[in-house]
């Protein structure tokens, strides 16, 4: 059996297309089986909501009376890029000038995008044609011209769980670590994952229509350390894998869905709310969206290692979600940083867009890549 | 007065003395949230006492000097519920085990 795009397209544009999520639709192929149920269900729609550092937003201010170019920055005091063009702008996430307030781009993006007013500073070197030398003013975002995020990394697939087994507790991008193993921390949607649901990408690939920080968005392109070999059990990564680089207008998007994280000890991050749908072409796709969380494994790696983070052991996400591990007979307990009702709501609400009609699905119109392996920073002279 | 203590003590001390002094010595009504001793025999008690200010502040003089480790906790922990966005972050690290996910909701 198989069913194309327009196929697809067609049941959704006249509200018949059948449509479940990730994990809604788990149990459905388990009662039907997966040919019968490929032949009834049309998408399957995917959810995350967690912590993706490689976010950010491109802002263009507008031209002042008389004009500047900026070359210094500051959003909320938050120094922003100033090397792009006069008065365009690239505002990263994880970007912090005063490491005491807390507050970091993905603050200031999460607050743009709620509608707040947003003080700017902006200095420059004055030309000949851009004689003005500063500016201090408060913009909101309808007062910009164009605000769209850019994310290069977001959507991680699969992620390894972090522990800690020295004597101190440490404060990491995965947390707050406690000595000795007392807990561990993860960070994934498991089986409402996008890319753990469509692990090869048949059906993602540039230009799929999605749900991004509550509206519609693109995947855009591979995003940052995507990469191919990992090892796989039930079909899918256990540790990080593949990633995607996401686009998307800030102006019909909630502030609900993109959060500004203040991680104590390690510094800032965005919390993006991301979901794809996928297009069940035929059973082999059908079967892959069904993975449950028992099926999805990740490895446990120390984080108070420096360099090399050898596997420790692996675990189930259901059992990571359990609350506790088993460790060599001591218990850990664990911990979530992606939101999974979040997710859970995200993939809910694609689903409601989907059958109201309003949202169809784009084939791709580039794949990406079959077989990638990360290179390392070497230290060398010229 | 009411306060709440974190104390840590080692294989050295024995954690049942600690409720003892703090009762016999001390005259401080003690509430134990929760008492975690490894197999080392080394741990932690998490204690809300109550009694005396001076009589507080001596014994925690008196506990220092036998050799635990001891920290007021004066934060309240209270969570924000508009900007929680519910991830489960907190849920592993509270000592006193105050959070857990609701399987039906979560």
């Amino acid at each position: 059996m198989s069913k194309s795009y327009e196929e697809i397209n067609d049941k959704i544009r006249s509200g018949k297309a059948v449509v479940y999520t990730a994990e809604e639709v788990i149990d459905i192929v388990r009662k039907k089986g997966v040919e019968k149920a490929a032949e009834e269900v049309d998408v399957v729609t995917t959810g995350t909501f967690g912590a993706m550092c490689s976010s950010g937003a491109f802002v263009n201010f507008g031209h002042a009376s008389p004009p500047i170019r900026m070359t210094d920055i500051e959003l909320n005091g938050v120094k922003v890029d100033g090397g792009l063009a006069a008065v365009d702008t690239y505002i990263g996430a994880t970007a912090l000038s005063d490491p005491k307030s807390g507050y970091g781009g993905a603050h200031v993006i999460e607050d743009l995008i709620a509608g707040k007013k947003i003080h700017l500073h902006a200095t420059g070197p004055g030309t000949d044609c851009y004689v003005r030398k500063s500016i201090d003013t408060y913009i909101t975002i309808d007062d910009i011209n164009d605000a769209f995020l850019y994310n290069p990394r977001n959507c991680y697939q699969n992620y390894s769980v972090a522990t800690n087994t020295s004597d101190k507790t440490i404060y990491t991008y995965m947390g707050k670590l406690l000595p000795r193993m007392k807990n561990a921390s993860f960070s994934s949607a498991g089986q409402l994952s996008p890319l753990l649901n469509d692990p090869h990408l048949e059906t993602i690939g540039m230009g799929t229509r999605i749900f991004l920080g509550g509206g519609e968005g693109y995947v855009s392109w591979p995003g940052t350390q995507y990469k191919t070999n990992v090892e796989e059990v039930n079909g899918v990564p256990v540790a990080g894998a593949r990633t995607l680089a996401l686009i998307g207008d800030m102006k019909q998007m909630d502030s609900k869905f993109v959060r500004g994280l203040d991680i104590t000890g390690y510094g800032i991050s965005m919390a993006v709310g991301i979901g794809i749908p996928i297009p069940i072409l035929n059973a082999d796709i059908m079967k892959r969206c069904a993975i449950s969380d028992s099926e999805i494994f990740a490895d446990m790696v120390d984080y108070s290692q420096p360099v090399n983070r050898p596997a420790m052991a692996r675990y189930s996400y259901e059992q990571l979600r359990s609350g506790k591990v088993e460790y060599q007979g001591k218990t850990v307990r664990t911990s979530s940083l992606s939101s999974y009702s979040g997710a859970r709501k995200v993939a809910n609400l694609l689903k409601d867009w989907i059958e109201s009609k309003e949202f169809t699905l784009n084939k791709p119109v580039m794949s990406f890549p079959k077989d990638v392996k990360l290179k390392k920073l070497e230290e060398r002279g010229c | 007065m009411d306060k709440k203590f974190k104390i840590e003590f080692t294989e050295a001390n024995v954690q049942d003395s600690v409720a003892y002094i703090l009762v016999t010595e001390f005259d401080l009504r003690p509430n134990v949230l929760k008492a975690e001793i490894e197999g080392d025999g080394s741990g932690v008690m998490i204690v809300g006492l109550v009694g005396e200010e001076e009589k507080l502040d001596a014994a925690v003089k008196r506990l220092e000097e036998e050799g635990f480790t001891v920290k007021e906790l004066v934060k309240r922990i209270d969570r924000n519920e508009d900007l929680c966005f519910h991830c489960g972050a907190c849920v592993s690290i509270c000592p006193t085990g105050v959070f857990s996910h609701n399987k039906d909701t979560w």
